[in-house]
């Protein structure tokens, strides 16, 4: 059963007199690592927000857990973690954590073990008992995703939360998240880093312009081939022909990657090149990454 | 403990916390601790400066300024919406952890003042249940105006609401406009005078107080309500 079900979810900001999101359906389950991918004004933090209960919907439904996006029992059931991150700067981490798990735990021996968890898998212990006033943007990340973890029933709501964390730290917490998946929870990770996204979700959304533009499994993506064709001399021209040869095609930094959809092959490819007259300095065959669909939804070529 | 009253001490403890860390608070207790010193000196050479007034000015001022902290827009509002708590819940919380600072001070300030009414209520219990009033009335301001434009106007309710509205009409005479205004705001708001009439043996003036800790107490949980309506979502169905 769907944990977090979207329905035509249209967001529009009466002020800016923008719809920052148009007509997105989706739904996800519990276990899934959804991550959310797009350009910056895609509406992945929006998207984020109106499941948390911080925006209100304009049209559509958005269903969390049971409940209508925005009720009490659909906050409850998410744990989200702003961009920016927020905390209380006079208190400490520590207290800021003690004080969310207050209102989950039955028992003082529950909020500790909530606390406890949170701390773990931020890897909060050098710094949760400074002041969160006086915390690095790593630091607040950390501190988020723990305050996430803390607050959350069954969806956690990540917004660009592994950002700004070190590499190795980001590694084990990246293990971490995983594992709270395969525990039976729901997570929704926006990000801009497609590699975090690649690395660790099971299925992606592409926004773009407000819709969901591509909606694929990390198992696809990785199944799936391109070839780099890196074009020497002849330039924009050349690029351009190639790309009006192969229309799944987009532009590279030295040529065009080719997606090797149904029965095309790097052969095919090559030998195209010879009948557009198109000097081929170098192709490489690499497996499809996040940035191809990217791109290609967005419409960039 | 129940899970009611681990959210009520972790909500007082909250609020305890953002007052006590937070300059402002420590700086009005220093003038709050000016106003108690100048009471003390007056009395001790006999002046007519009434020391029951400068112990409620003075317990007005740190409750301005403190009660403008814990439901102050960014993060501790954000907390508040974050934990999905019943509607009177946070307030009453915060509040508590406020009262928690200014409640201690009166207590330890009224014996060693030598203060005692002669027909009303105990001095603390009065100064106590006032600061509890104008702390409801700043908490419900906070969210909406800003935490520096409710402290500044529950410090300015403190400081001149001594004033009684007789007076003010009286000083206002001239802009008859004003006048008006003045009057009807300086009956209604929850102000020193009040508590002063209140020791005078007029329990009316308790009540009045007594039932702005609730109004108050409301609005700021009406206020928090506010910042995350739901608004043109259709009903889902099928569920």
């Amino acid at each position: 059963m769907s944990v977090v079900v979207c329905d035509g979810v249209t967001k529009v900001y009466r002020r800016a007199r923008r719809a920052a999101l148009v007509q997105c359906s989706f739904a996800a389950e519990p276990g899934e690592i959804l991550g959310l991918v797009g350009p910056n004004g895609a509406g992945k933090s929006t998207l984020l927000g109106l499941l948390a209960g911080e925006l209100a919907v304009s049209a559509g439904t958005a269903v969390v857990d049971g409940h209508r996006a925005g009720t009490r029992e659909a906050r409850r059931a998410a744990g989200y973690a702003a961009d920016p991150p927020l905390a209380p700067p006079e208190l400490t981490g520590m207290e800021w954590l003690t004080y969310l798990a207050s209102h989950r735990a039955r028992s003082p021996r529950e909020r500790l073990a909530l606390v406890r968890e949170a701390v773990e898998l931020g890897e909060l212990e050098d710094f949760a008992s400074r002041r969160t006033g006086a915390y690095s943007r790593g630091m607040m990340q950390r501190l988020a995703l723990g305050a996430a973890r803390v607050t959350a029933g069954t969806v956690l709501l990540l917004d660009e939360v592994l950002n700004g964390i070190d590499p190795l730290v980001q590694r084990r917490v990246r293990g971490r998240v995983a594992a709270l998946a395969r525990g039976g929870r729901l997570i929704i990770l926006a990000s801009h880093d497609l590699g975090t996204v690649e690395r660790l979700a099971t299925r992606v959304l592409v926004l773009c312009r407000g819709r969901v533009a591509a909606d694929v499994s990390t198992a696809d993506l990785v199944s799936a081939r391109v070839v780099e064709i890196a074009v020497t001399g002849s330039g924009v021209g050349a690029v351009r022909r190639l790309l009006d040869r192969f229309p799944s095609a987009t532009r590279t930094e030295t040529g065009v990657a080719v997606p090797l959809e149904r029965a095309l092959t790097v052969e095919h490819v090559l030998a195209a090149c010879g009948e557009l007259r198109i000097a081929v300095g170098a192709s490489r065959v690499r497996y499809r990454a996040l940035e191809d669909i990217l791109v290609a939804a967005d419409g960039d070529r | 403990m129940s899970r009611l009253g681990l959210v009520l001490k972790a909500e007082m403890i909250f609020g305890l916390l953002v007052v006590v860390r937070h300059r402002a608070v420590r700086l009005a207790g220093l003038l709050a601790l000016a106003i108690l010193a100048l009471g003390v000196a007056d009395r001790a050479e006999g002046g007519g400066f009434a020391t029951a007034q400068a112990l409620i000015m003075a317990g007005g001022i740190v409750t301005a300024v403190a009660a403008s902290r814990p439901l102050a827009p960014g993060a501790t509002v954000w907390a508040a919406r974050r934990v999905a708590a019943g509607w009177w819940l946070v307030p009453a919380g915060r509040l508590a952890g406020v009262l928690a600072l200014v409640l201690p001070i009166l207590a330890v300030s009224t014996p060693a003042l030598g203060l005692h009414a002669p027909a009303g209520p105990p001095v603390a219990l009065a100064a106590a249940v006032f600061a509890a009033a104008l702390g409801a009335l700043v908490l419900a301001l906070s969210p909406v105006v800003g935490a520096s434009a409710a402290a500044t106007l529950g410090f300015l309710a403190a400081f001149l609401g001594g004033v009684p509205p007789s007076t003010v009409a009286d000083m206002l005479a001239p802009w008859s406009v004003f006048q008006k205004a003045a009057v009807v705001l300086w009956n209604v708001l929850p102000l020193p005078w009040r508590v002063t009439r209140w020791l005078g043996g007029s329990p009316g003036h308790g009540v009045v107080l007594l039932a702005w800790i609730v109004l108050g107490g409301g609005a700021a949980a009406l206020a928090l309500a506010r910042t995350h309506r739901l608004d043109a979502v259709p009903p889902v169905e099928g569920r």
